[in-house]
């Protein structure tokens, strides 16, 4: 009885820690969340290698901000992208184009993004933007070694956010 | 008597020597050279060039063209010089109290056709060195609309006399149906900007680190042979060479004018895409064979016509103006009727058909020569549509700039709106109040002027027709905050930001309304035969099935048919078509237009009954 008693309340507790997880968690399974990758370079191969390990992969048609690997080196992270996808998508991601330079979690300079970009990491977006954000350059071997060391999403997410944090530039510096 | 005057005389000594000594220490001594310029400044000439010294005070000019150094013994300059072959000049002055100017020395290269000989064995060494050699050129185009995004405003009817797209507060700064205005926004519109990546800095003497900031390479490289592209640099921002290409070959074969595909780089994306914003411009128009696209510009059995064939540039200053743009670039107009292209259609036997030469004094080539506009070239992809609506209370999700954009409507194979256009414009620019056109019941972005009433050189024209719904406060269209918007697909906010740099309040009251503007049409003329507009398109008024003259156009009676028709006889039922009917009154009786309408055709030489 006792025993039935304490398998009872460990389901139950389990049951209560899930149902409050956040929903990110839930989602951790490759199917949940999309891949949208820039179409320049080896983006079709590099669609095919992520939808060989399960994930949800688009290439959207062009439009004139999709030029080249050069300009479209920034990564458009997803808040709710789990940290494992992001572990296999983002060094693929590198190894298909090396000028990947902007690592960047949609909503860090307030936006507010559509529910699908939450869970959306786009590969390819445009070095307009990131300047316009006045995002900061990772390199890339420090964004693989803080992938490898973050604890959960939001230590990457707390990576990112001080790495990207604006710095002043020359003009703002000499005011007073 | 002798001590007085032996006193005197030193005295006087005494005197003559102290007066130069006391004025030595009143008259500054001038120990300052003085300073002589050339101008232009050395470069590259493809054709003589003349050149002139100026100096800043009272100085004889010395100078030599031989590429020894001048003396005082040198040729004194005296009228401007004239060079022919490359020559370096030397030169310096000598002012009234003896100083003298440090040598200067400026070599002029006359290349005779472009500098091709000369760019065969350059290097690359960065974006200055263009300007280096070329100064003249680059000071040209420094000044021109390509580079300042501003210029004369000569053809405009409303605002300041210079006005162009920078965000400015003083009235100058256009307003659209696109992206309403820069504010905020110079770093993805200044991607098309033929610089290196800095806003244009107005003066009149450019210094060189501005002339480096000309990219000359975005209209000037080789774009089939020795491609060039740029990126931005990831930390100053700034425009750099992408990597892998040999920046050396591309000087090399920089030493040519621009082509279709360097043109339409940014001339067919305008508005934030292809074909978006002019409707007759698309990338196809680069590289398509069809002619039924663009018979001028089509490759194959097209002209293959580049955009300076139409466009000439004098100066680095282009011909041609769209009507609904501030700034003219040039004086010289664009036609269809040169020694090269068409010489006898604007005369008025030009065209076989008599009844269409009787045309040819108020309807542009345009009107009949291109049926409909956004059309899709046969060999490309289908990309042409133009943007019809910009909806800013709508906000899309652009996932490559990570931002939102206001929802667009697209649409393919359009017929064009026609107007009167006498050449000048009349344009909203930011802070300038609405004026709502009853016509259209939309606020009014830019119009063409002219009327059916106007004098000889007013024509009817084709225009695309674009509308927005955009925020109007305090009687102004809101130039909203395109940041505000982009970040956060708040159109409310937005609008709020945008209004407090107009200096209202945020809580200002404000409506969303209609904006529209016209813009004209010139590209995509098809082959005549079998597309030029028939007769039938405009005429009869009833059945015409492009343009209704009567309806829309001010081409009716000018009172009730009984009251004109009884100027002459009882109101006649008549039989036969349009043609002999209007025929029997003007060409045979010669009866004047404003016997029945309200306008007059001096230039046919009609009369009053």
């Amino acid at each position: 009885m006792f025993c039935f008693t304490k398998r009872l309340l460990l389901v139950l507790l389990s049951a209560c820690v899930l149902w409050g997880a956040p929903p990110q968690a839930l989602c951790a399974e490759p199917g949940n969340h999309t891949v949208e990758i820039a179409d320049v370079g080896k983006s079709d191969e590099l669609a095919a290698s992520l939808k060989q390990k399960g994930y949800s992969v688009s290439v959207p048609a062009k439009n004139m901000w999709v030029v080249d690997q050069q300009s479209n080196c920034a990564v458009w992270i997803g808040k709710n992208v789990p940290l494992d996808m992001l572990r296999v998508v983002i060094p693929e991601a590198i190894k298909s184009n090396p000028y990947l330079k902007f690592f960047y979690v949609v909503g860090d300079r307030g936006e507010k993004p559509p529910q699908s970009v939450d869970n959306t990491v786009h590969v390819g977006g445009s070095i307009e933007a990131a300047l316009v954000k006045k995002l900061n350059v990772i390199d890339q071997k420090d964004m693989l070694s803080a992938l490898n060391k973050a604890s959960d999403l939001a230590a990457l997410h707390q990576y990112l956010h001080e790495k990207n944090k604006p710095v002043k530039d020359e003009k703002e510096r000499a005011l007073p | 008597m002798r001590k007085l005057f032996a006193a005197l005389t030193c005295l006087a000594m005494l005197l003559a020597l102290s007066v130069p000594a006391a004025m030595a220490g009143k008259v500054p001594v001038d120990k300052t050279a003085p300073t002589t310029t050339a101008s232009p400044l050395g470069g590259t000439f493809t054709s003589a060039v003349t050149v002139t010294l100026s100096v800043n005070e009272a100085a004889t000019t010395y100078y030599t063209t031989n590429g020894t150094t001048p003396t005082t013994g040198s040729a004194v300059y005296s009228a401007p010089l004239t060079f022919s072959a490359t020559t370096t000049l030397k030169y310096f002055s000598k002012d009234t109290a003896g100083n003298l100017e440090t040598v200067k020395s400026q070599t002029y290269t006359i290349s005779g056709g472009g500098g091709t000989t000369t760019h065969a064995t350059l290097t690359w060494s960065g974006y200055s060195m263009c300007s280096t050699c070329h100064t003249s050129q680059a000071q040209a185009m420094y000044q021109g609309v390509h580079y300042q995004w501003k210029g004369s405003a000569a053809e405009m009817t409303t605002g300041p006399t210079t006005q162009g797209k920078m965000d400015a507060t003083d009235g100058s700064s256009a307003l659209n149906a696109y992206c309403i205005n820069i504010q905020g926004n110079w770093g993805p519109c200044g991607a098309c900007h033929a610089g290196t990546g800095a806003k244009p800095v107005a003066t009149a003497n450019p210094s060189a680190a501005q002339l480096a900031s000309i990219d000359c390479l975005m209209c000037h490289a080789d774009a089939t042979n020795a491609p060039y592209s740029r990126v931005r640099n990831a930390t100053t921002g700034l425009f750099e060479p992408a990597a892998g290409l040999d920046m050396n070959l591309v000087v090399q074969k920089a030493g040519q004018k621009p082509t279709r595909k360097n043109c339409l780089g940014c001339h067919a994306k305008a508005g934030g895409g292809d074909a978006v914003k002019r409707g007759d411009i698309a990338l196809a128009s680069g590289t398509t064979s069809d002619v039924l696209y663009d018979t001028h510009m089509a490759m194959g059995n097209g002209g293959n016509i580049q955009c300076q064939g139409c466009h000439t540039f004098t100066g680095h200053r282009v011909a041609g103006r769209g009507s609904d743009l501030r700034p003219e670039d040039s004086t010289l107009e664009v036609t269809c009727s040169t020694s090269a292209c068409h010489p006898t259609k604007t005369t008025a036997t030009g065209h076989v058909t008599a009844a269409v030469n009787d045309h040819i004094s108020r309807i542009a080539c345009q009107t009949c020569h291109i049926n409909k506009y956004a059309k899709n070239a046969n060999d490309t992809a289908n990309t042409e549509a133009t943007e019809t609506n910009r909806n800013w209370q709508v906000a899309e999700w652009n996932a490559t700039l990570n931002r939102y954009e206001p929802m667009p409507t697209k649409a393919n194979d359009l017929i064009p709106k026609y107007a009167f256009w006498n050449g000048t414009s009349w344009g909203n620019n930011a802070f300038n109040a609405a004026v709502l056109d009853p016509a259209t019941n939309a606020y009014q972005i830019s119009r063409p002027v002219g009327a059916i009433t106007d004098p000889v050189g007013t024509k009817l024209y084709p225009f695309k027709y674009k509308t927005a719904n955009q925020a109007l406060a305090n009687g102004k269209v809101v130039t909203i905050s395109t940041a505000t918007f982009f970040a956060t697909g708040n159109y409310d906010q937005a609008v709020k930001d945008g209004m407090v740099y107009m200096g209202l309040p945020s809580t200002t009251a404000y409506s969303t309304v209609t904006t529209d503007e016209l813009q004209v049409l010139n590209h995509q003329v098809p082959p005549a035969t079998g597309n030029v507009l028939a007769c039938a398109a405009c005429h009869p008024n009833a059945s015409a099935t492009q343009l209704k003259l009567i309806t829309n156009m001010g081409y009716g009676l000018k009172a009730a048919q009984s009251v004109v028709c009884g100027q002459c006889h009882t109101v006649k039922s008549y039989s036969g078509d349009y043609v002999s009917f209007h025929g029997r009154h003007v060409d045979t009786r010669g009866n004047d237009c404003s016997w029945c309408h309200s306008f007059s055709r001096p230039e046919k030489g009609l009369k009053m009954p």
